[in-house]
């Protein structure tokens, strides 16, 4: 397939799967904490030969396209951005020894299965951490971002893997 | 001037980060406190409120069991209401056209098709807009309670910012001793409880107690529910009380409900102005 016709694809099922499925979970009183996210999946998904400028572009994108279905003025796409600007500083922090194959997108069948659990768990934990601080807006509540950071990142983490072996083919 | 472009140049994707970061910002603040109208586009929007319709239009049938019954409740409460007027005016309920008697406030029926519940800045969006006459400022109730204020419309969607937004303010009264305050969703509330706060802490509330809307802003009749008082905290050193309260409206399952169209608000608005 086109790879611009797959990152399109993507790009709108992850929405899809976003605002109609992830979003409808509710379990009772525990999701005030667990307010998983998956679609920034996308921006982990995009080859590594892609330049900052568009990395951070697509980031801001999709995190808008989030804000205009959930109606959070842009805090959906300033944690993108954040988290599109960080992402070359967390692959440099993950990279093996070997390095990456860069004419491979990340995924869990391209590169080693810890890393790529590593890459997703940092780049959750950054993408959550700033949401939830643009969110509560002040610091004098620091442990609820925190704890809500990181109850949304191991849930969000869990469907990120699972959500891999679902769609991304075996090669 | 060489060595201001050299560095922008290799801090480029660093500028480029606070640009995007400052719309984002831009967009988040005009937003707060704008109590008139959203600047930023939201679920109202064709194409967001057209795929949560579609979305509720098959997820709808799965609480209709519940809806049903929550109707049900309504509706006995209604006629309940209804009997005591046949007994004012004979066997038959007959409507009164006259101009002693005018009907202030219009109800129009409408679904929720998309909502949150968890965040701090949560939303309602549904499914009538202007061609409904469905304006901004308009109340909207449930089944049970009050449910919040439309903000902004598109054709066929409406956002609501419902009672659970920490934008959302709302002048209430205390049913038992008439006592007013203003009912407001804080940090320490989730969507289950909110706070009322300015009732003088002289009136006697308890637990139990009914706060209803005191229809000072012309957006919701008077009297309609809003929630139950849970706690009383007495400050030290305040004059008033910190009412926690438990909504009446559940809005981890509210489906059904009515915007409020104030007939006379217009003149309402026009003796204020007036006024000043």
């Amino acid at each position: 397939m086109n790879p611009i016709v797959k990152y399109v694809l993507q790009f709108i099922v992850l929405i899809l799967l976003q605002v109609l499925v992830v979003d409808q979970i509710s379990l009772g009183y525990a999701s005030q904490f667990i307010i998983p996210s998956i679609y920034f999946l996308f921006v982990l998904m995009l080859p590594l030969t892609v330049s900052n400028g568009m990395l951070m572009f697509l980031a801001f994108f999709i995190g808008m396209m989030i804000d205009v279905f959930k109606s959070t003025p842009g805090m959906h796409a300033s944690a993108m951005v954040v988290l599109g600007y960080s992402r070359p500083y967390l692959l440099k922090l993950i990279e093996p020894r070997e390095g990456f194959d860069v004419l491979k997108s990340p995924s869990i069948y391209s590169m080693r299965k810890d890393i790529y659990f590593g890459y997703v768990s940092l780049a959750s934990v950054v993408f959550h951490l700033w949401y939830f601080t643009v969110e509560v807006m002040r610091f004098s509540d620091f442990h609820i971002i925190l704890l809500k950071t990181l109850c949304s990142s191991i849930i969000s983490v869990l469907l990120i893997v699972l959500a891999q072996y679902l769609t991304v083919k075996r090669k | 001037m060489n060595n201001l472009l050299k560095f922008i140049q290799k801090y480029s994707s660093f500028f480029l980060f606070l640009g995007f970061q400052l719309i984002c910002f831009v967009f988040l603040f005009s937003s707060v406190n704008s109590y008139h109208h959203v600047s930023f586009a939201n679920s109202s929007n064709i194409i967001a409120g057209g795929i949560y319709e579609a979305s509720s239009n098959v997820s709808g049938y799965f609480h209709l069991s519940s809806e049903v019954e929550q109707l049900r409740i309504q509706n006995a409460d209604l006629k309940k209401k209804l009997a005591g007027h046949k007994d004012l005016m004979g066997e038959e309920f007959t409507s009164v056209d006259d101009t002693n008697y005018l009907q202030q406030f219009d109800f129009l029926n409408a679904k929720i098709i998309s909502s949150s519940k968890n965040g701090r800045k949560n939303s309602i969006t549904i499914n009538k807009g202007t061609e409904d006459n469905v304006r901004p400022e308009m109340g909207v109730v449930g089944t049970k309670g009050i449910v919040g204020i439309t903000t902004s419309s598109s054709g066929y969607y409406t956002y609501v910012k419902p009672l659970i937004h920490e934008d959302f303010i709302l002048e209430v009264i205390h049913e038992k001793s008439k006592s007013f305050g203003f009912v407001k969703w804080t940090q320490s509330d989730d969507w289950r409880t909110a706070t009322v706060v300015d009732i003088p802490n002289y009136a006697e509330v308890k637990p139990g107690d009914e706060i209803l809307t005191r229809g000072s802003n012309g957006l919701f009749p008077m009297g309609e529910m809003v929630g139950v008082v849970l706690s009383v905290e007495d400050i030290p050193g305040d004059v008033y009380l910190k009412v926690k309260i438990n909504l009446a409206e559940d809005f981890s399952s509210v489906y059904n409900v009515q915007v409020i169209d104030n007939v006379l608000k217009k003149e309402f608005e026009e003796l204020k102005s007036n006024q000043n």
